[in-house]
């Protein structure tokens, strides 16, 4: 009797402790990075599903073992070991295993699924953008990362360069990322998107976006001295815009860009600069 | 007291220059090493036309790493033996080496243990220090105190200290001190490669340190895992960086070596493998990493150099090479280094368990199989490190799995956790507090690591704060937290004193506190785009960052009330410990205390397993032979 009721007490405990810190990452919690794109759809729901699972496993965790604790201190030490005993239990570590395997395999396919159209090599679109109406006719945009700073090249547009970062909503992104030096990492925050520059290597991405927002861009890999400081913050550096406001901003930086592209080496996916003289 | 020596033909102690000067020694280790450091320098830089130095000081730097070493005597052996002379016996008694014995090759395992509890603990204080620096220069939300290079520098100095500290700190003196004793041998199997494992450690970490000096490059800016391109370019600071880690590298490997096949050809008879303690097991699972991963390292870092020295390209796109060669090989090895970390924790853990739960630990079976589960399954899932860099996408969904399926074997400690728990008879003992401490920060740490193993969410918060939270939850979290649990544990074994109980809980509370006040909003800033290794973050984290930055110090400080606890315990401390005070029936606690210099005068005969806690009638681990028949130890001595 009594040991049944002892597993059941914090069983209890723990679903009702589940339920409601659930409850709250559902409803309350806005997890980041929000959804300004369907990747930053999926970052926000695997993100919800894995705190749902970690917080309801850890939880369950914590409160049998502090439910344990209580109840050791009123075990006396003298206890006849038979009535104890508890060296192995087959039933109760097959079921331990088995509802890891399953948790496991849930978090997996999650992964798996949001990963959907990604997974081939030949560049597939993700899924989750063409359903959000994407067409497979993208808008490239050439990231090229450098001590220290990032530039960004519009090879549709005549390939002019700058250090500004416009997009358009509502049109597939794709980012060609590649270095003139060390690896950096283009990390554009409010876009979910994170892909290494790695010189010699053009590294494809697609986003898509559904809201005009700022852009935060960052480099994520050390790459030396100004590494920090490798950051464009805020509207000046990095904004997604409409498509009409962008098709404007084209034309404005077409006319201020524009003028010296003939000093740019010609567009290519990477570049190799000469080597450095030490 | 009689102790193992080296039968190098050293004098007994007694203070005189000739011998300070003239005989093998630290000081003469010491003087030799850096004037062969510095002809080979100049050598090595008349060489070298091309470049900016980097031969001369890698050429340094390994053959001063060789003069100190042959000095101290680990060419004695050898040359007595190309020489036609008897090899130099392992057990010769010496009376009375006295403190000397830790400055010098010990072929004592247990010195040895000594040498690397101290060491690595003092390495652990130093890398903890540049940990406090770099929160005061995280306090500015635009650059602190430091210029942006030598924040990098600390961040890298931070970083690789604490990965010397952590391959090593477990098994190198837990480990090396225990591990004979526990399984029944009188000593390791290769002694004198125990004891060149210890000496590279120091050694690493002195390089590692030189590089701050300018005349040796200034510091380098990589980070801790020196990423080529970058370390191809970098000043010479680097020089230093891959060699020390190279050294300590070997050092992990040697050992991992030394104590797989300690236990698998010298444990006593009866000792069977169901018998074995599961700290032993720990040391089985962790060694087969320890031993195959640092060559990669080793490897990888021989290439790092060689760029830099005689511009071998493996690395520079320019000319060929590709930075993904680094990457993969990095991971190959940074993967299996950090369940190098944490499955001794595992071990230690739920090796004081049952001691103070006084029941027989839950799943023996199932927790080793967990263990060896995770060390097989570890080099399996080193791609993870790199999902962002572009890797062929086919790779990601295999990678991601396999990850979260390493939480399987590893979610069976806690299962052990619980069964032993389960109406037992708990003694709250500091070692248990700090057991169950880690237990809490593994959870964390186990948990979190599930997020970063998902591909799309891992886009957002790789190379953030999230990640450094995940491992100092894990390594500081755990690991450390298992060094604290085994030092207020094993500290009566060792020095026939007890830790200060009331220090002890001043600083179990402030430790378990003040860490999770730290780290928790790691997660926090991560999640909100916190970038690693940078001196600068944006405006709405600057709260958090002084909140983290105010509790690590607490943290930092807390870490000090158990330098003073040692220290205080050890030295200034009058009464004797009594010889079992925790009632354990591991082995090492039916021996005397201090340990005798050969550990067993005569091999016991296992004959019950460790964890029968609780149990009337359970036999003693140990029968020990009547002083009439002595039995033959497991392996010949030579």
């Amino acid at each position: 009797m009594s040991t049944k009721r002892h597993l059941i007490i914090p069983a209890i405990i723990a679903a009702i402790l589940a339920v409601i810190g659930d409850l709250l990452v559902v409803f309350v919690l806005h997890l980041p990075p929000g959804h300004a794109t369907t990747a930053a759809n999926d970052d926000t729901f695997t993100g919800q599903v894995f705190t749902i699972i970690s917080w309801s496993v850890g939880i369950a965790v914590v409160t049998f073992a502090v439910y344990f604790l209580f109840l050791s201190a009123r075990t006396p030490e003298e206890t006849s070991f038979r009535r104890v005993y508890l060296r192995r239990h087959l039933g109760l570590q097959a079921a331990w295993l088995a509802t890891s395997v399953v948790l496991v395999l849930f978090a997996a396919e999650v992964g798996v699924v949001a990963l959907e159209g990604q997974v081939s090599p030949n560049l597939v679109v993700p899924a989750s953008a063409l359903a959000a109406g994407a067409t497979h006719d993208p808008l490239i945009v050439q990231v090229i990362g450098q001590q220290w700073q990032f530039t960004y090249r519009y090879p549709q547009y005549g390939g002019f360069e700058t250090n500004q970062l416009r997009l358009p909503t509502d049109r597939l992104i794709q980012f060609d990322v590649t270095s003139l030096d060390v690896s950096h990492s283009f990390s554009a925050y409010q876009l979910a998107v994170k892909i290494d520059a790695i010189s010699g290597i053009n590294n494809v991405g697609y986003v898509y976006i559904l809201k005009p927002t700022v852009i935060d861009v960052r480099c994520g890999e050390l790459c030396g001295l100004w590494h920090g400081y490798m950051t464009d913050v805020g509207s000046q550096a990095g904004e997604a815009v409409t498509q009409s406001q962008f098709a404007s901003w084209v034309s404005y930086a077409q006319r201020v860009y524009g003028p010296q592209e003939q000093n740019l080496p010609k567009f290519a996916l990477t570049y190799y600069p000469a080597p450095t003289t030490y | 007291m009689s102790q193992t020596a080296i039968a190098s033909g050293r004098a007994p102690v007694g203070f005189s220059a000739r011998r300070l000067f003239l005989t093998q020694n630290l000081v003469t280790a010491c003087i030799v090493g850096i004037v062969a450091g510095i002809i080979a320098y100049w050598v090595g830089a008349q060489l070298d036309t091309t470049d900016n130095g980097d031969a001369g000081i890698l050429l340094g730097y390994i053959v001063g790493a060789a003069g100190f070493l042959i000095t101290l005597g680990f060419a004695n052996d050898v040359i007595l033996r190309l020489r036609g002379r008897p090899s130099a016996s392992l057990v010769k008694e010496a009376e009375g080496k006295g403190w000397t014995q830790y400055f010098g090759i010990s072929l004592d395992h247990k010195v040895v243990g000594i040498q690397f509890a101290v060491g690595v603990v003092l390495m652990f204080f130093l890398a903890g220090f540049q940990a406090m620096m770099i929160r005061t220069d995280l306090l500015y939300q635009t650059g602190g105190p430091w210029p942006a290079g030598q924040y990098t520098t600390l961040v890298g100095l931070h970083g690789l200290m604490m990965m010397f500290v952590a391959t090593l700190v477990l098994i190198g003196s837990v480990g090396n001190y225990f591990i004979p004793i526990m399984i029944g041998a009188k000593r390791m199997a290769f002694p004198r490669l125990e004891a060149f494992a210890f000496w590279l450690v120091p050694l690493g970490a002195f390089i590692l340190y030189s590089t701050i000096f300018a005349g040796f490059g200034g510091g380098f800016n990589t980070g801790w895992y020196l990423y080529a391109p970058l370390s191809v370019e970098a000043r010479t600071g680097m020089d230093g960086a891959i060699v020390g880690f190279a050294f300590i590298g070997t050092a992990a490997a040697i050992a991992g070596i030394n104590l797989l096949v300690t236990i698998f050809v010298m444990r006593a008879p009866g000792m069977t493998w169901s018998r074995m303690p599961i700290f032993a097991w720990s040391m089985v699972a962790v060694e087969f990493l320890s031993a195959l991963a640092p060559p990669v390292l080793a490897t990888a870092l021989i290439m790092v150099g060689m760029d830099r020295a005689v511009h071998s390209s493996f690395f520079e796109a320019a000319a060929g090479g590709t930075t993904f060669l680094y990457e993969e090989m990095f991971w190959f090895f940074g993967h299996p280094e950090v369940y190098i970390f944490i499955i001794p924790a595992f071990g230690i853990a739920l090796e004081i368990l049952p001691v103070f739960a006084r029941r027989p630990l839950f799943g023996y079976r199932l927790s080793v199989a967990g263990m060896m589960g995770v060390s097989m399954m570890s080099w399996f899932v080193w791609n993870h490190h790199i999902f962002t860099s572009g890797i062929a996408p086919g790779l990601r969904p295999f990678f991601m799995t396999a990850t979260e399926f390493i939480s399987i074997p590893t979610g069976v400690v806690f299962l052990a956790l619980l069964g032993t728990l389960w109406k037992s008879s708990l003694r709250f003992k500091l070692p248990l507090l700090f057991v169950l401490a880690l237990f809490f920060n593994f959870l964390i740490g186990g948990l979190t690591g599930v997020f970063l193993s998902d591909v799309p969410l891992d886009t957002t918060l790789h190379d953030g704060f999230f990640v450094v939270g995940h491992f100092h939850y894990t390594i500081l979290g755990a690991e450390i937290f298992a060094l604290y649990a085994a030092t207020y544990y094993w500290f009566p074994k060792i020095t026939g004193k007890m830790m200060n109980e009331r220090l002890g809980k001043l600083h179990f509370w402030t430790a378990f506190i003040f860490f999770n006040t730290t780290f928790l909003p790691f997660f926090v800033v991560g999640y909100l785009g916190m970038i690693r290794r940078s001196p600068v973050y944006a405006a709405n984290l600057h709260g958090l960052n002084i909140w983290i930055s105010i509790n690590a110090f607490l943290f930092g400080l807390s870490n000090l009330i158990y330098l003073i606890n040692v220290i205080y315990s050890w030295a200034f401390q009058k009464e004797r410990a009594p010889a079992n005070p925790w009632e354990s029936r591991s082995i090492e606690w039916q021996l005397p205390t201090p340990i005798p210099a050969d550990n067993f005068d005569r091999i016991p005969t296992i004959v019950g397993g460790p964890y029968d806690y609780g149990d009337p009638n359970a036999r003693p681990v140990a029968e020990w032979p009547d002083s009439g028949g002595s039995l033959p130890s497991p392996v010949p001595a030579t």
